[in-house]
């Protein structure tokens, strides 16, 4: 009944050798947090950090919303823990200009911001480069507007005393969420938690959403403890009417607990300061990493497989993993727990210091391969690569190179092939085979 | 006429059409008598060849079983195949034969029932379309 389209071969692909040394994009919390763990194992750890300081877009954070610990001294404690540590080495200011071969023999160029070059040779890379934002549309007129990260500063700074907003005491407050990014829950999570805080300080707070995500863990908690404090939320559907009056910023909605469209009043909340979230961007960094590392950009330009077959942290090559916010804008608590699953993949492929291939292979045989690169360009691992190692064939140029021997062919790397078949069934000249 | 019975060559992709034909089997559901099966590691190994080879040599109706589109293992060999059975299809026109002679279906690993309706459904609608003329036997 069946039919197969392997071909068997007796002899199994060598296996792979694979030194403990992990490459790290990106010194932010991620980043340090993967590097801390692997490096406990006795993993060689080398952090390429863009800026000159390690910590990343969490340097804006000041509050867990999930326990009591100030952001920033957790995050010293992290980069302290890490200095101690002999297997961590950290390039500041860096950049990846190339990323050649496979797994198990990468080699990565990387140039720090002093002019200086080096070539690494990790086993694995992990992407942990974050994201960036920009300020909200509505905030560029920046009177009483602010975003939520300045929002985070001022109650740092404030700590036990009362909030003031350049000299002038805050009494009242509003937070506006979703006017973008609506698929994203930082805004909600962000709101909630500064809103406890500033319950506790005495102001009146009141969260504007069009829908509260709750979906991280703890936080449907969160929210109840605020209702009991006191937040007020008012759900909207057309966006609020911000206007300024004399002495405060008024936001506008309508009642949408009226259930008659026509009945609806207009609320409208006089408060001294409005919080809108900044919108989450395409880092053009990232996207241009991408490029070097022949990853696959997802949609919005960050790094998600929209793809439920995927493991959340493995990325289209194997040996690259992704992690934090590069992926997907997300809250703190989540980037740490994809950083401990990274943590887990690399012990994974380290284990025992060899990657036997184990998937169906696809194998060029070089006589026939006319180095069309169609194959190259398809393969959505990027497992293909054109390499002198074949004899002359009929394809090949006449003249002879420079008294080279071996002529170019394409080459599938079996540490690389993920055994789909695809090039096999693309290739003009049937060139290629699959083993199992 | 009546005893027309016919062929049909599916296509199954490890990953999803595989797994529902086995599950369709442990339900012990109804299939077509006159069915061969060819499992692929993934929809994109299908080359344009195989399909036009099946009808060739003998298969009245070609079924190919992908995964969901952006639910590929490997990213895009389903929608590789889409394109393969478009030109596939340009082909069969040319030469005269049925556009429903070929056909993908996407299936979850959990659909084993609806593998065996499609299947079934499949083989009626190849008997009222006759036997494949283009078939070299």
């Amino acid at each position: 009944m069946y039919r197969t389209v392997y071909k068997s071969k007796t002899a199994a692909p060598a296996p792979i050798n694979l030194k403990p040394e992990v490459l790290i994009m990106g010194g932010g919390i991620v980043g340090m947090t993967v590097a801390r763990e692997l490096a406990r194992e006795g993993v060689q750890v080398v952090i390429a950090e863009k800026g000159e300081t390690l910590g990343g877009g969490a340097r804006d954070l000041h509050f867990f919303y999930d326990r009591p610990a100030d952001v920033q001294k957790w995050m010293g404690d992290l980069i302290s823990t890490l200095e101690g540590e002999g297997n961590i080495h950290v390039l500041k200011g860096a950049k990846l200009k190339r990323l050649d071969g496979q797994l198990g023999r990468f080699q990565a160029l990387v140039r720090t911001s002093d002019g200086m070059e080096r070539t690494l040779s990790p086993s694995a890379v992990v992407v942990a480069t974050g994201c960036i934002t920009r300020p909200a549309e509505a905030m560029s007129d920046g009177s009483r507007c602010i975003g939520s990260s300045e929002m985070e500063k001022l109650l740092a700074e404030s700590r036990d005393l009362p909030l003031t907003w350049k000299g002038q005491p805050v009494k009242t407050v509003t937070f506006i969420l979703d006017l973008t990014n609506d698929d994203i829950k930082i805004h909600t999570v962000n709101a909630i938690k500064q809103a406890v805080i500033l319950r506790e300080k005495g102001c009146q707070v009141a969260v504007v959403a069009r829908d509260l995500k709750v979906s991280a863990s703890g936080i449907e908690l969160l929210y109840r403890q605020a209702r009991e404090k006191g937040v007020l939320f008012f759900k909207y559907d057309e966006p609020p009417v911000v206007s300024h009056t004399g002495d405060g910023i008024s936001v506008e909605i309508s009642d949408m607990t009226v259930l008659r469209k026509e009945e609806r009043e207009t609320v409208s909340l006089l408060s001294d300061l409005v919080i809108i979230g900044e919108t989450f961007a395409a880092d053009p960094e990232t996207l241009e990493l991408c490029r070097v590392m022949k990853l696959r950009a997802g949609t919005g330009g960050v790094l998600m497989e929209d793809n439920p077959q995927f493991l959340r942290v493995m990325s289209n090559r194997r040996g690259i993993f992704l992690a934090g916010g590069c992926r997907f804008p997300q809250v703190i608590t989540e980037s740490l727990s994809e950083a401990h699953a990274v943590v887990q993949e690399v012990k994974a492929l380290l284990r025992g210091g060899v990657y036997t291939p184990v998937n169906p292979v696809a194998e060029v045989d070089p006589p026939k391969c006319a180095v069309c690169y169609t194959c190259v360009r398809l393969c959505p691992h990027a497992a293909i690569g054109v390499e002198r190692y074949g004899d002359r064939n009929i394809y090949s140029a006449p003249a002879e190179k420079n008294g080279d021997t071996l002529w170019g062919a394409a080459r599938v790397d079996p540490a690389a092939c993920f055994g789909c078949g695809i090039c096999v069934a693309e290739c003009p000249a049937r060139a290629i085979t699959l083993y199992q | 006429m009546s005893t027309f019975e016919p062929k049909i060559v599916a296509f199954c992709c490890e990953q999803s059409g595989l797994p529902a034909l086995e599950m369709a089997k442990t339900l012990k559901l109804k299939m077509p008598d006159n069915l061969e099966l060819v499992p692929v590691p993934c929809s994109g190994r299908i080359e344009t060849l195989y399909l036009l080879k099946a009808l060739e040599s003998g298969a009245d109706g070609v079924v190919v079983f992908a995964c969901y589109e952006e639910n590929c293992q490997y990213l895009q060999g389903n929608v590789r195949l889409k394109s393969r059975v478009g030109y596939a299809k340009q082909i069969m026109t040319k030469i005269g034969l049925e556009g429903e002679r070929l056909e993908i279906f996407h299936v979850a690993t959990n659909s084993g029932v609806k593998f065996s309706e499609f299947l079934m459904q499949k083989a009626d609608q190849l008997r009222l379309l006759g036997p494949n003329l283009g078939k070299i036997a």
